[in-house]
């Protein structure tokens, strides 16, 4: 941008309301973390005065994935499981638009899990909001990969058999690994902060949020809802920094340093307590838009001179004699 | 053996110049060189600064390279220690040194032409191996480049190489910008098109398919379907007229294209301030069209708002930042030149300078000692253009011989970097008549101003801090805390007996250098040397009452290496002291720095214990503050929510809208207590998610079941 341009801008900025992000009343039952976490997002791209038309979330299938019909900025509702792949096309074809990805526990970690580990490779400049709530909730209780061992569903009626899968072990377990934070959608300035440094952050951001379900699960979190001392706050000057009035509440606190993905990792395996804060960052790591980017304009002459310089390769001349080479057009 | 009429000859000569007897001989004819030059007699055999490669400025940013410099690192990769290595190191400084030699004879040409120019005759001379071992070094030379000696033209084709790394970067990333400007206005102005009844035409439709499938597709059904949903063209015409009057000029401009670009190198201050005034226009022109299109591509661009801007538009709305975004202009003034130009031309500079306007100036300096305007046959050390710059303040100065020229070409590049004017005063150590074939080489001549701080290398960059300490600097003078660079001098006597003397280099010494000065010297014959005879340097400082009984004397050597005494006369002597205050003036601005640098030192320690005795309070007094009107609403008894922490559910707002309503940041507050009942309220209490809804008291005493709900709202007080 030019500098004059800026100053125009500034000048004649108009400032977006939190009533503009705001799209239809949300159909989630009363009391689901979801409402949370669109709060939090909808004060995220006011704060930030993000462009409408210039924002995107990208989702798959599920209660998460009712998200960006209540935000009104472009959204593209993917197919099951597959919300990364089409978030990493926009991201590569339109690299200025901010992309956000909501996904759940099982459109992320069941049906979409492949992509989910190269997106983490991939590094591309996105935000990624896992809404964690540990059932499959659309589809009316049926067992998630993130669900607890032994819990009853109706796939699972004698309980489930496995344990839990972890998300944050398994990012953070993945090459160039960049982002990795947990909130808990019932701290709700937690949340909006760790939200913000994931959106703050340049490349994968990968956020799991766990959040309660009270139609199908709703007493699995009272415990920790009860006994704050069961959340482990992770704080530092490179993190998260917590607020007075949540230290007040929050006591269970551990200076963590996100650039130690040995620490991160140990942490990540906690269960109880629930690790709250910004595990890893490390704002190194390439993005994959950037390294792929041939710093040359993708003008249709260039197209077209690149295309006909491959078919040429595969022209046969028929007047060439014998072993003579023809010239190629320049 | 009489020592008096000796030392009065010399006493005569040193006051009046006049020889009047044996004791004082002319010096005419010597090819003498100071003796502290004295490994310097053949620069062909020595390894030093030059010459120096201009390269590709690389990963590490330099854009120049000493000849000496990239073979010791190439022989470092390639060539293994100790013994084994030894022919190869031998060979490689042996081709150093013939590289040397045709430079002095006046070849031309990049290092790799040179390289093979002067291989040919040592492969052929040179031992078993040499011709491999000059193939492999060649093969390890890092970069390529024209070769440069220290001569009269060097000073400008070092600064305009300099230059040009800069401008090339500044090109390139405009025309990236510029570029990706054009493409995207172009691909508005072609979806346009394209949703254009013309674009949607059934001729266009079939232009676009490609030979084989035409027949496959009806184009008039197809124009018809299209013609539903398109909806006709979303630009207005205002608009389509704006982008593209943009994008024709972006596409015309020539400040930055590849070809046809305006030219920015001139010879004359006054072309070049001219040729910038004459574009100021269109710069205002191309910053306008870059704004407009910008605002354009990001679709931001209200007419209402920004018309009236961009119609008041011209040469004044251009800030320094837009400015220094176009390409700067360089003048290169040779002494010959500026000798022509007078004082007229010196004026002009001096206003362009004050002005401000990117130019970069490097102006070289012929004579140092000019003809003093009092008394015949005197000196002055002439206008001190760089030092009269530096009293302008915003305007970037480095003064430098062409010797220290690489040395300093760290300053050079800051020179050419910097938004504002920059003047660069160099002294080539070229004659600026003709040149002769006695003359001495103009590396010596410019190093000995070096050294006698005749013209001594400065630098103020306006750019580094806010005061003199920090803008100021006189690294790369040699022993800068001193008057004079003071070194030993070893020779042999008579018996052969090593005789060791500090020699300072003084202004005598750079004098010396010159045949123009000879007349100001006198050789005494080895028979005359006696004790009376003291270094300028100790002359100087004696003081000076009477008739004087000692005589200033600097050592020199001619061509064999013998040593002869001159007797140096009283208006070189003068000179000297003005020099010597000329750099004492230096000096002391430069020691505002270390002034400014013991100051800071012992103040930072308290200075770092106060902030932490600081924050200790405050943050205990925001924590009693913040708890207070807590503790006074629960006081009150008044239902409250904590509302920082509400995450908004929906539960409470669902079950009374009226009583419960969000904030800005979509959480809950009890926005109307009256509005519903306290049984609601203790329902919403129960089922808000993180509670942190409080009841409080009951407001209307008469609500039924009032004893169950206090007992229900008690865990949530």
């Amino acid at each position: 941008m030019t500098t004059a341009t800026e100053c125009l801008l500034r000048m004649y900025e108009d400032h977006h309301r939190l009533e503009d992000y705001h799209s239809g009343v949300p159909r989630w039952c009363n009391g689901c973390g979801d409402n949370a976490i669109l709060a939090a997002v909808q004060r995220l791209c006011r704060d930030n005065d993000l462009a409408p038309e210039r924002t995107v979330f990208v989702y798959g299938i599920g209660c998460s994935s009712r998200f960006p019909h209540y935000m009104k900025t472009y959204g593209f509702h993917g197919i099951h499981g597959r919300a990364l792949p089409i978030a990493e096309g926009v991201k590569m074809a339109r690299p200025e638009l901010q992309v956000f990805v909501n996904t759940g526990d099982g459109d992320c970690c069941s049906i979409g899990a492949a992509h989910w580990v190269h997106a983490v490779r991939y590094n591309m400049n996105l935000t990624m909001l896992l809404h964690d709530n540990h059932v499959y909730g659309l589809t009316k209780k049926q067992a998630s990969p993130t669900s607890p061992l032994g819990m009853k569903s109706n796939t699972t009626p004698r309980g489930a058999y496995l344990e839990a899968l972890n998300p944050l072990t398994v990012t953070l377990g993945v090459q160039n690994v960049s982002f990795v934070a947990q909130a808990v959608d019932w701290i709700p300035e937690l949340l909006y902060d760790i939200i913000a440094a994931a959106y703050r952050h340049k490349g994968f951001s990968f956020v799991r949020i766990i959040q309660r379900c009270p139609e199908f699960l709703p007493k699995m979190f009272d415990p920790w809802l009860h006994d704050p001392n069961r959340t482990l706050l992770l704080a530092h000057e490179r993190g998260l920094k917590i607020g007075a009035g949540t230290a007040k509440l929050y006591k269970n606190q551990r200076q963590h340093d996100p650039s130690n993905i040995h620490a991160a990792r140990e942490i990540a395996s906690l269960e109880d307590p629930i690790p709250v804060g910004i595990l890893y960052w490390n704002p190194a790591v390439p993005c994959y838009e950037d390294v792929r980017h041939a710093g040359e304009l993708h003008t249709p002459g260039q197209v077209r001179k690149g295309l006909e310089a491959e078919l040429d390769k595969y022209t046969v001349w028929p007047d060439a004699e014998a072993g003579e080479a023809r010239a190629q057009p320049a | 053996m009489d020592i008096a009429p000796r030392l009065q000859e010399h006493v005569v000569f040193h006051l009046t110049g006049k020889r009047v007897g044996p004791g004082a001989e002319p010096v005419e004819g010597l090819h003498l060189r100071p003796a502290l030059f004295a490994r310097f007699g053949d620069l062909t055999r020595l390894r030093y600064d030059f010459p120096v490669v201009l390269v590709e400025p690389g990963a590490d940013g330099e854009y120049a390279r000493s000849l000496s410099e990239m073979l010791d690192a190439a022989l470092k990769r390639i060539a293994p220690a100790g013994i084994a290595g030894e022919r190869l190191r031998r060979n490689v400084l042996r081709q150093e040194r013939q590289i040397r030699t045709l430079l002095r004879e006046g070849a031309a040409g990049t290092l790799l032409e040179l390289w093979d120019a002067a291989a040919t005759p040592l492969a052929s001379r040179g031992g078993e191996g040499a011709q491999e071992d000059l193939a492999r070094a060649r093969s390890a030379l890092e970069a390529d480049g024209r070769l440069l000696d220290c001569d009269g033209a060097m000073p400008a084709q070092l600064a305009t190489h300099a230059w040009r790394t800069v401008h090339n970067a500044k090109t390139r990333r405009m025309r990236r910008e510029i570029d990706a400007l054009i493409v995207r206005l172009s691909d508005l102005v072609k979806a346009d098109y394209l949703r254009s009844e013309a674009g949607r035409h059934a001729e266009t439709l079939e232009a676009g398919f490609g030979g084989a499938h035409r027949a496959l597709f009806d184009f008039q059904v197809m124009a018809r379907l299209l013609a539903k949903p398109s909806g006709g063209s979303a630009l207005s015409e205002a608009r389509r007229r704006r982008i593209e009057s943009a994008l024709s000029a972006l596409r015309a401009e020539r400040f930055f294209a590849a070809e046809g670009a305006h030219a920015f190198l001139f010879e004359e201050t006054r072309d070049a301030i001219a040729a910038y005034r004459k574009r100021l226009p269109e710069m205002a022109a191309l910053v306008r069209a870059m704004t407009i299109a910008d605002l354009e591509v990001q679709g931001r661009y209200v007419d209402a708002k920004h018309d009236a801007l961009f119609e008041a538009w011209g040469a004044d709305s251009l800030g320094p930042q837009d400015l220094a975004r176009f390409p700067d202009y360089l003048v290169c003034r040779t002494s010959a030149r500026a000798r022509k130009g007078g004082a007229a031309a010196r004026a002009l500079l001096l206003k362009v300078l004050a002005g401000g306007a990117p130019i970069r100036i490097v102006v070289e300096s012929g004579t140092l000692l000019e003809d003093s305007l009092a008394g015949e046959g005197g000196f002055s050390l002439g206008a001190q253009l760089a030092t009269t710059a530096m009293g302008l303040n915003d305007v970037y100065v480095l003064q430098s011989a062409a010797s220290n020229l690489y040395r300093a070409r760290g300053q050079l590049l800051g020179a050419m970097q910097h938004p504002g004017t920059a003047l660069i005063n160099v002294y080539s150590g070229a004659s600026t008549q003709a040149p002769a074939v006695g003359d001495p080489p103009p590396y010596l001549l410019a190093a000995a101003a070096h050294e006698s701080r005749v013209f001594p290398a400065f630098c103020y960059d306006p750019g580094a801090g806010p005061d003199w300490a920090a803008r100021f600097s006189l690294e790369h003078n040699s022993q800068p805390g001193a008057d004079w660079p003071q070194h030993e001098f070893a020779w042999a006597d008579g018996d052969l007996q090593r005789v060791t003397e500090k020699l300072q280099f003084t202004l005598a010494d750079f004098a010396a250098c010159d045949p123009r000065y000879a007349r100001h010297f006198a050789r005494v014959p080895r028979e005359g040397w006696n004790d009376k005879m003291v270094t300028v340097a100790d002359w100087l400082a004696q003081p000076s009452n009477g008739v004087p009984e000692t005589v200033p004397c600097i050592p020199t050597l001619d061509a064999e290496n013998r040593l002869h005494r001159l007797i140096v006369d009283e208006k070189l002597l003068h000179a000297a002291r003005v020099c010597r205050e000329a750099w004492r003036r230096l000096q002391e601005l430069d020691s505002l720095k270390r002034a400014r640098a013991a100051a800071t030192q012992p103040a930072a320690a308290p200075a770092a214990a106060a902030p932490t005795a600081a924050q200790g309070p405050a943050p205990a007094a925001a924590a009693p503050a913040a708890a207070e009107p807590a503790a006074a609403e629960r006081k009150a008894g008044n239902p409250y929510i904590e509302t920082e922490r509400c995450s908004s559910c929906n539960e409470c707002t669902n079950l009374n809208s009226a009583m419960f309503a969000y904030n800005e940041n979509k959480q809950a507050y009890i926005a109307n207590p009256d509005a519903g009942t306290f049984r609601e309220l203790v329902e919403a209490a129960e089922s808000c998610q993180v509670a942190v809804i409080h009841p409080g008291k009951p407001r209307n005493p008469t609500e039924p079941e009032l004893d169950e709900l206090i007992k229900r709202a008690e865990p949530f007080q």
